[in-house]
């Protein structure tokens, strides 16, 4: 952070590489439109990175990020709904009649950053077992690994994932 | 069984009669089932798990790498673009504002004046017309710091549609960019706003230009 805030282009590399993903999930979450959240999230970056030289950088920029994030998806929403959807969606989604409320966007961009430290291994377990509603077996299969190994790490990537996302739960306890 | 083993079952969607026991009898699993049911939700979308595009990183690098905050400006401004701040600095002595000069100059300047909820504010907003949007800088007196809980927060409007630049609790050096511009939304002003979940402006209006 130290090289964004001090005005380095390169440093928006090290900041997208550790919050791309997310930025996109929350312009996804809140728009539901692959070109419109393409746009937010370069407004994101654009904006934080016009904002970079007031930023704090002891802090945590991933709540700073993430506040940008989702006022960008806002604006692009609201400017869509002014224009009345000028711009093309894609065949198999169209525009939220309303963005996804903050608490639940908020939560999509907690659990991408809890996906993106976990390693691969689990990862891919966890996304074959909710995108894709494979069984374990189909899991194995597709992986190509033996039954145990993925229901082992099957286990092990949903435990390590409920800690990583304890802080929420204890927010809507 | 453990309530990490637990929920992590729950999570997965693969409770057995072990788990299922367990989370029938375990006040505090009983009470995160539905944080665990709005995070199972949540993975189970399509949108969820959609990647962004392999070359967006290089086009944002390529959008920051144009005229930046901190960069000195490459070019004389252009004239007109000179006597557009002359008209502006007269704007601002006129309201016993000092208009801090920048390089590049601004492709247009307001004067913002405080609301009756603010009658001794003043100000002036600068603005440059950017690609993908505008950067705007705020000279402002008279307006107090926010009180805690509270913050201000600037927008541009056209008709009942209102569109965020930011948020600041102090009116000093505030730099704002927005991904519209002045003639698609003319209105340009401020409302005090309480730290909450509503998104839309408050009934608190500062300074306006309207």
């Amino acid at each position: 952070m130290e090289r964004f805030a001090a005005g380095e282009p390169e440093a928006v590399r090290d900041l997208y590489g550790r919050y791309g993903r997310a930025v996109f999930t929350v312009a996804m979450s809140a728009l539901g439109n692959r070109h419109l959240a393409e746009e937010a999230v370069q407004l994101t970056f654009l904006q934080a990175w016009r904002a970079a030289a007031r930023f704090d950088i002891s802090r945590d920029p991933a709540p700073w990020l993430y506040a940008i994030a989702r006022r960008a998806s806002v604006d692009v929403f609201r400017r869509e709904r002014r224009h009345g959807g000028g711009v093309p969606l894609d065949h198999d989604s169209d525009i939220a009649v309303l963005p996804e409320s903050f608490e639940a966007t908020w939560r999509a961009w907690e659990i991408r950053l809890a996906l993106d430290a976990m390693p691969d291994k689990y990862r891919e377990v966890v996304e074959a077992t909710h995108y894709l509603g494979m069984s374990h077996e189909q899991t194995a299969a597709r992986l190509g690994l033996p039954l145990g190994t993925v229901k082992s790490r099957a286990h092990r990537a949903h435990r390590d994932l409920a800690k990583r996302l304890s802080h929420l739960e204890e927010a809507t306890a | 069984m453990k309530c990490d083993d637990a929920r992590a079952a729950f999570l997965a969607g693969q409770v057995g009669r072990a788990e299922s026991e367990h989370l029938e009898t375990c006040a505090e699993c009983r009470a995160e089932m539905p944080s665990l049911l709005e995070t199972r939700r949540i993975m189970e979308s399509a949108t969820f798990w959609e990647e962004p595009p392999a070359d967006l990183e290089d086009r944002i690098v390529g959008l920051v790498a144009g005229p930046g905050p901190k960069k000195e400006p490459a070019e004389k401004p252009p004239r007109w673009q000179l006597a557009v701040v002359g008209a502006a600095a007269v704007v601002a002595l006129l309201l016993g504002v000092f208009l801090v000069q920048r390089t590049p100059s601004p492709d247009w300047e307001v004067a913002l004046p405080g609301t009756a909820e603010a009658p001794l504010a003043v100000g002036v907003v600068s603005g440059w017309n950017e690609p993908g949007g505008t950067r705007m800088t705020l000279d402002i007196e008279g307006l107090p710091p926010a009180p805690n809980g509270f913050f201000y927060e600037f927008w541009l409007s056209a008709g009942d549609l209102h569109i965020s630049a930011g948020t600041f609790t102090e009116a000093q050096g505030v730099e704002l960019w927005v991904g519209v511009t002045r003639a698609e939304f003319p209105r340009l002003w401020i409302t005090l706003e309480p730290i909450d979940e509503d998104e839309s402006p408050s009934g608190v209006n500062v300074m306006d230009t309207a």
